[in-house]
């Protein structure tokens, strides 16, 4: 019971992440302010 | 005198650099009377509106920010293809009054397209706060008799007087020739002159084309090529250095009690930004920057090996305690938390390597680096903008191509995106981390340290095969804002900080989380169902392709093959890859590399072995994300794979070299 549960939380957590990681890889623009730049901001265009 | 007519609706132009308050003062006249668009053909805004003052129209247009009239960056072009084309009637160029010397110069090649210009000085106020004080009767004469109207934008003083002086000086016409140039140049543009009249007959600025022309202008040089000079004589350097000059002298006549904060900065300059020691300086501090991170870096990681250690101990008694099942356990505690804690515990270092970065941004060295480094960038046949995407790699290797965006030829551009994943990005770090404590000893740090330089000297030696394959010139010199040095702010370091350090941590539970399961699996697992024999597993079979091809460059063993396919989804994957593929749970502490160090010793690995494997990770494809940019900053697929398929081949070439003839000496 226990590992079920445990492997189902798990199998959440992995989707989170694949998740999380596609957002993250497809919203990369650039905001212009290069030295502040985390690759995650929208930019003016 | 030119016989204007008084009612004719005029056309005023605003002018001045970046952040010189323009927009403010633009803004103050005419509120909310604005129509926003775009230049024909180009996406740089235009901004026009209207005021009425005594009776009069005056139509004014916002030009872009610029810094100088080159034809480099398509700001430039547009507001030179206004002034010229669009019977813009007087310009107003406006100034930021604390910072005069910078301004200037492109105050200088107004005067010289021979229209009516007037000076409109900004941020008096900050003058003032300054005890700063600019004389304000020399300062027209030294430029030709134009009125200058001090202004301040945001405290709405001196606008009635500056559109008074719209109209006046618009009635009185240009001046004289403001800046004199050298006997020989002055002879040039003389001929250059004539040439132009003969050819196009009278032009009204023939002046300035025919400068323009001296300095090779290309968009001049196609309007007027009868009279382009050969392409060998190029006077533009020459003419830059004499309107420089020339500033120097009107600061001198002019500028009283300059600030001590700027002197400062002029002094510390001198030595920081030296021709001949600028270079080794640098050096020096990415040095001190790298004894940081190792030194106290590692200090503070030992609380975090210990954190993990009680962690998974803790996790692993807990599960046996609730009967999970023993395939569940491994997983996680072999999986999950020695993959993920593992990278986890490099944090310390990654914090200081950013701490370090942010605080010479903040001080304002960062830009010092992209001057000092330009002329490098020239010979290399690369824009000096290109080392600023370079020095972004540093951090990672995504926003450093997206940085290159600043480029504006596709060439230059895609040889810039082309060398900077060699720039070592922070997440190489925790592999130099690892292998070099564990091999070199105390020259670890000397080992990271010349991996980093190893990186940028494959930069260079790539960027001039490619600049001798394509003869075609790089876009142009590299115009900078130099700001002042100042005491680093500690919430704008804090924030850039914590930035990274979530970045660090997002990839941890993201990334790398799931690589680590992935690799569990295929360490775990083969045809048969799961296995105790990791030699017997997937990852074992797909590692064991590889093996003869890493061979002659010392790194032989599939699990070496895994664990760098692993590296293409993050390179910190690396690490984690072997926590997880030799079973070590807390990789990064004492215990855990003596393991890792005494299991790679028993069949041969050694430092020589440790060395090539970090230069082959330095060098070869970049991480999942940075190719994903890659591919989205160029538009092209092929691209893309060709540069993915030539780092793969330098990689392995490079440590083949350095394995082989390592060999012979060590």
């Amino acid at each position: 019971m226990a590992t079920i549960l445990i492997g189902g939380l798990l199998c959440l957590a992995v989707v989170v992440a694949a998740r999380k990681y596609v957002k993250d890889l497809k919203n990369h623009r650039c905001c212009g302010n290069c030295s502040g730049c985390t690759g995650k901001r929208s930019c003016k265009e | 005198m030119p016989n204007h007519t008084k009612e004719k609706e005029l056309t005023v132009g605003f002018i001045g650099n970046p952040n010189c308050g323009k927009t403010t003062l633009f803004n103050a006249f005419t509120g909310a009377n604005l129509k926003v668009a775009n230049w024909p053909g180009v996406t740089v805004e235009r901004v026009e509106g209207s005021t009425v003052y005594k009776g009069r129209t005056l139509r004014l247009i916002d030009l872009p920010g610029i810094y100088s009239l080159t034809s480099y960056s398509i700001e430039e072009k547009v507001s030179r293809k206004c002034i010229m084309e669009e019977n813009i009637d007087v310009i107003v160029n406006v100034v930021d009054a604390s910072s005069l010397e910078r301004n200037l110069y492109l105050t200088l090649q107004l005067l010289e397209m021979g229209k009516p210009v007037i000076l409109a000085l900004n941020m008096m106020d900050i003058v003032e706060e300054r005890g700063m004080e600019i004389d304000l009767h020399r300062l027209p004469e030294m430029l030709g008799g134009i009125p200058v109207v001090p202004v301040s934008a945001r405290k709405r003083s001196g606008l009635d007087v500056l559109l008074h002086a719209v109209l006046h000086h618009y009635e009185e016409g240009v001046g004289g020739r403001v800046v004199h140039y050298e006997t020989e140049l002055e002879e040039e543009i003389t001929r250059i002159e004539s040439a132009l009249k003969a050819h196009y007959g009278e032009l009204t600025h023939s002046r300035w084309y025919a400068i323009k022309l001296l300095e090779q202008d290309e968009e001049i040089i196609q309007y007027y090529p009868k009279a382009a000079v050969s392409k060998e004589i190029n006077y533009e350097k020459q003419i830059i250095h004499q309107k420089y000059n020339y500033i120097d002298e009107i600061m001198e006549d002019t500028l009283f009690h300059k600030d001590s904060k700027a002197l400062a900065t002029d002094k510390v300059d001198q030595l920081l930004t030296h021709p001949v020691w600028g270079v080794p300086i640098f050096l020096g501090i990415m040095a001190l920057v790298f004894f940081m991170t190792f030194t106290v870096g590692d200090f503070l990681k030992g609380y975090f090996e210990a954190g993990l250690e009680i962690f998974s101990g803790a996790v692993s008694s807990g599960l046996l305690r609730l009967g999970v099942a023993e395939w569940m356990r491994s997983l996680l505690v072999d999986g999950i938390i020695a993959g993920v804690g593992g990278i986890l515990t490099f944090l310390p270092n990654i914090f200081i390597l950013f701490l370090a970065l942010a605080f010479l941004e903040d001080s304002g060295y960062m830009a010092r680096v992209a001057y000092i480094m330009d002329g490098i960038m020239s010979m290399l046949g690369l824009s000096g903008k290109a080392f600023l995407p370079m020095v972004l790699g540093f951090g990672c290797t995504v926003p450093a191509v997206m940085a290159t965006r600043a480029l504006e030829k596709e060439k230059d551009r895609r040889r810039t995106i082309f060398i900077t994943p060699f720039m070592s990005c922070s997440a190489r770090l925790p592999i130099y981390v690892l292998f070099a404590d564990m091999f070199f000893g105390k020259y670890a740090m000397l080992a990271a340290y010349s991996l980093y330089l190893a990186g940028v000297l494959a930069a260079i030696g790539i960027a001039l095969v490619l600049s001798r394959l394509d003869k075609e010139r790089a876009e142009g010199t590299l115009l900078i804002e130099l700001p002042e040095y100042k005491s680093p702010n500690v919430r704008t370091i804090a924030i850039y900080v914590w930035e990274k350090v979530k970045d660090y941590l997002t990839k941890a539970g993201t990334t790398i989380f799931i690589a680590s399961i992935i690799l569990w699996f295929l360490l775990n697992f083969n045809i048969h169902g799961m296995t105790e024999q990791v030699s017997e597993s997937f990852g074992a079979g797909i590692g064991r392709i590889l093996e003869p091809v890493l061979r002659p460059a010392g790194l032989g063993m599939w699990q070496i093959g895994v664990a760098l396919i692993s590296g293409i989804s993050a390179k910190e994957v690396v690490v984690s890859s072997f926590s997880v593929l030799f079973g070590i749970g807390n990789i990064n502490s004492a215990a855990g590399m003596t393991q890792l160090s005494s299991i790679l010793g028993s069949v041969g690995f050694t430092s020589l072995n440790a060395y090539a494997l970090m230069i082959f990770c330095l060098l070869y494809t970049p991480c999942v994300a940075t190719i994903a940019t890659i591919k989205k900053e160029t538009h092209s697929v092929k691209w893309t794979l060709g540069m993915l398929l030539f780092q793969l081949l330098f990689a392995w070439l490079m440590a083949v070299l350095v394995y082989q003839i390592g060999g012979i000496f060590f």
